[in-house]
């Protein structure tokens, strides 16, 4: 009995100093990944500032009328550093970007939008632009900021627009077979309630992983999406380098 | 639709890897979009695998996500109509004013089926989602490796877990503020 007792306590005690050898390695590993990014962390600021300089030719000339409308996602957190938004807006401004969505998932940049659109050279709000007003689409930037109640609640309330206009057509399953709804009225809806901005062709990622927090799901079929890494350490370079990546990506279908 | 009709009915067959493995498959999709054919084979195949639980494969065929969300949105649509009419018969003329909400799309979802969703996995160095399980990636590690698909195998997998560990505990922060 003891002979049993003790070969169990043995058992214990290598099952735990297993268990502790594979945590070590689990975190070895991590340790080892967590270098590669640092590693690479420094090549990419590198080259950004490469790019900056104007020594890495082929940055030099960017066809920035392939980007029709951009969008930038913000960990909320950072989304309090106004500056730093204010600050990627003018570098924006200034390579030719016109439209811009600005996201972050607890709306910090709407409630920052007055002081935004007044910091901004030229900025005005999406929606505000006139369609025969054309002058005003080419030398001013638009600026339109979304946050999490505009992806899925908001398909929530265009579901419910659709639905009412259902009811009131008095139509019944009766009368239709399949599909009452299509994308298109979807989209009609959306925009009804206000949530009906275009489908960004780029989706650039601030934060601290390659998640779009959110994002309208609806606008997003098709977009480009860039893990940026965080706003505080944003880069001239890294912008150029994502938006001259995007205009040589070749898409073969959905558009 | 021959090839997927020959690998459905492969996949049915009692010495196939779904049942040496215990995979439970599961077609998302507009089905009635397929041949009918195919659809039946689909359709044997859920069948036959309806009882296994040790794996689930979900396969998205004739699927977009603004289809599926579109799809979802009818769905309760018609079960909020269902239930007005329902309370009319009831109480006379009475029409609460009950609106569609969120949960209720949710539950209409194609993928409602799978759990939620902790990784995707985007193979050939591309950076688009290309309409897939948009209303699913709110708060999920996007993973984009530059390996072609039929090169991918269990090391690049491993990779992948271990960019979401990298990640795990920022998401989970995210999740919780939903």
């Amino acid at each position: 009995m003891d002979f049993k007792k003790e070969v169990r306590i043995v058992c214990g005690w290598i099952a735990y100093f297993g268990d502790l050898l594979l945590r070590l390695l689990w975190h070895l590993v991590h340790v080892i990944i967590s270098l590669f990014y640092f590693t690479l962390g420094i090549a990419n600021a590198l080259e950004s500032y490469l790019i900056s300089w104007g020594v890495l030719k082929r940055y030099r000339s960017l066809h920035v009328n392939k980007l029709r409308y951009l969008a930038i996602v913000v960990e909320s957190e950072e989304a309090y550093e106004t500056s730093k938004i204010i600050a990627l807006l003018q570098w924006l401004a200034d390579i030719g970007v016109k439209h811009v969505c600005l996201y972050d998932m607890e709306g910090i940049l709407k409630k920052s939008k007055d002081f935004i659109l007044a910091k901004v050279d030229g900025a005005v709000l999406y929606g505000e632009t006139h369609e025969n007003n054309k002058l005003l689409d080419q030398t001013h930037m638009t600026l339109e900021f979304a946050s999490f109640c505009d992806g899925k609640e908001a398909v929530a309330k265009a579901a419910n627009v659709l639905f009412m206009k259902y009811v009131k057509s008095g139509a019944t399953d009766q009368n239709q077979k399949g599909h009452i709804f299509t994308e298109s009225q979807m989209s009609e809806a959306l925009k009804t309630i206000g949530s009906g901005g275009p489908e960004p062709d780029l989706l650039l990622v601030y934060g601290p992983a390659r998640c779009h927090l959110g994002f309208p799901a609806w606008r997003i079929r098709y977009t480009e999406i860039v893990h940026m890494g965080p706003l505080k350490s944003m880069k001239y370079g890294s912008l150029i380098k994502a938006i001259h990546k995007f205009t040589r990506v070749q898409q073969n279908y959905g558009k | 639709m021959d090839l997927l009709k020959f690998t459905f009915e492969l996949s049915t067959e009692k010495s196939s890897i779904a049942h040496r493995y215990n995979i439970k498959f599961h077609f998302s999709g507009n089905l009635d979009l397929l041949s009918e054919p195919v659809t039946n084979a689909a359709k044997e195949l859920m069948a036959k695998t309806a009882n296994y639980s040790k794996f689930v494969f979900t396969f998205c065929i004739a699927y977009t996500s603004t289809d599926e969300m579109v799809h979802a949105v009818q769905v309760a649509c018609k079960e909020r109509q269902s239930e007005m009419r329902e309370l009319k018969g009831i109480a006379g003329d009475y029409e609460p004013e009950k609106p569609v909400k969120v949960v209720d799309i949710e539950k209409h979802m194609y993928m409602a089926i799978a759990p939620d969703l902790d990784i995707v996995v985007r193979s050939a160095g591309e950076n688009r989602l290309s309409n897939f399980l948009l209303w699913q990636m709110a708060n999920i590690d996007l993973y984009s490796t530059p390996t072609l698909w039929p090169e991918m195998n269990f090391w690049h997998l491993v990779l992948a877990v271990l960019d979401y560990q990298r990640n795990h505990s920022y998401l989970e922060k995210k999740k919780k503020l939903l």
